[in-house]
């Protein structure tokens, strides 16, 4: 899939759940690895959680180092059950890293692994960059990518935070397991940030 | 300047399901739900009852209530179309996937 079918949705403005997952400490865990053990290191990690997004339903927008960018939300599909899969496939990514994608690293003598997920919901524009001839592609661009970027920053290490855009839109059994836990500037406002358990 | 509408959510409990008839296109039902207690009381505001929200004080009066209501006959229930298992069987998966060197 290229882009995640994003291209036949250029220059739309869409509302999507920004879903970022980051492998927390992977530069100071392949210090001491050989070349082969830092590939598998890197795409055990990155291949499986593209694995599970897509299982979701979720589309991948790119790969950024050792950060998978996924997204949910093609017009195609309601707004709600897109929401729910994407907190759903968030929980669930927590725990294929802790019984899955770490012990099995372990086992072939790779360092312990974990992830932290920051995701927001909101408006974004779908955009064709580049110099036709030298280098073209379609990217995502907007408030939500930047939000749910810096939401995946506070993270901590096995951690799901989400802004408050998305937390307003989830299902209530979903919103019982949050908790309120710090806030964000954005756009000169205090912005809420729910982690998610 | 255009305003932006902002999406909302209110979750329901489905309390009756009585089954009203069938025809080609089908089975009818009819159902009674009720705001998810879990998020909605009731409560009166500024002299009008209504549901308030426990999460974010979001307030909808019976009025606004019954307006929505009448937009809702004939609208189709959606339900999500993942199906993953059960959350074992979907680890399960993830191993062998792992292990198999998911490429």
């Amino acid at each position: 899939m290229n882009k995640g079918g994003l291209p036949i949705l250029e220059n739309k403005q869409l509302e999507l759940v920004v879903l970022y997952a980051d492998l927390v400490g992977s530069t100071k865990s392949v210090k001491n690895l050989d070349p082969n053990q830092v590939r598998r290191f890197y795409t055990i990690f990155l291949n499986e959680m593209t694995y599970v997004i897509n299982d979701f339903g979720g589309r991948i927008l790119k790969y950024v180092g050792d950060c998978v960018i996924g997204f949910f939300g093609l017009p195609s599909v309601g707004w709600i059950p897109q929401i729910d899969n994407s907190v759903l496939c968030a929980l669930i990514m927590q725990k294929v890293m802790t019984y899955s994608i770490s012990p099995i690293a372990q086992s072939e003598g790779l360092p312990p692994m974990s992830c932290r997920i920051g995701m927001d919901y909101g408006e974004v524009q779908v955009v064709n960059i580049g110099v036709k001839g030298i280098y073209t592609e379609v990217d995502v661009f907007g408030d939500a990518m930047n939000i749910a970027k810096k939401i995946c920053d506070e993270a901590q290490s096995r951690e799901i935070l989400i802004g408050k855009n998305l937390w307003q839109l989830i299902y209530t059994s979903y919103k019982m397991r949050c908790q309120k836990k710090k806030s964000l500037v954005r756009n000169g406002d205090s912005y809420d940030l729910y982690s998610l358990s | 300047m255009k305003s932006k509408k902002k999406k909302g959510r209110m979750d329901f409990t489905i309390e009756e399901i009585i089954p009203v008839g069938e025809d080609k296109n089908g089975k009818y039902y009819r159902f009674r739900m009720v705001p998810d207690k879990r998020s909605w009381k009731r409560a009166e505001i500024g002299g009008k009852s209504g549901y308030l929200n426990k999460f974010d004080n979001t307030f909808i009066p019976d009025e606004e209530m019954a307006k929505a209501a009448k937009t809702l006959k004939g609208v189709p229930i959606v339900v999500s179309t993942v199906d993953i298992g059960t959350e074992t069987e979907y680890l399960e998966k993830s191993k062998k996937r792992v292990r198999a060197g998911n490429e």
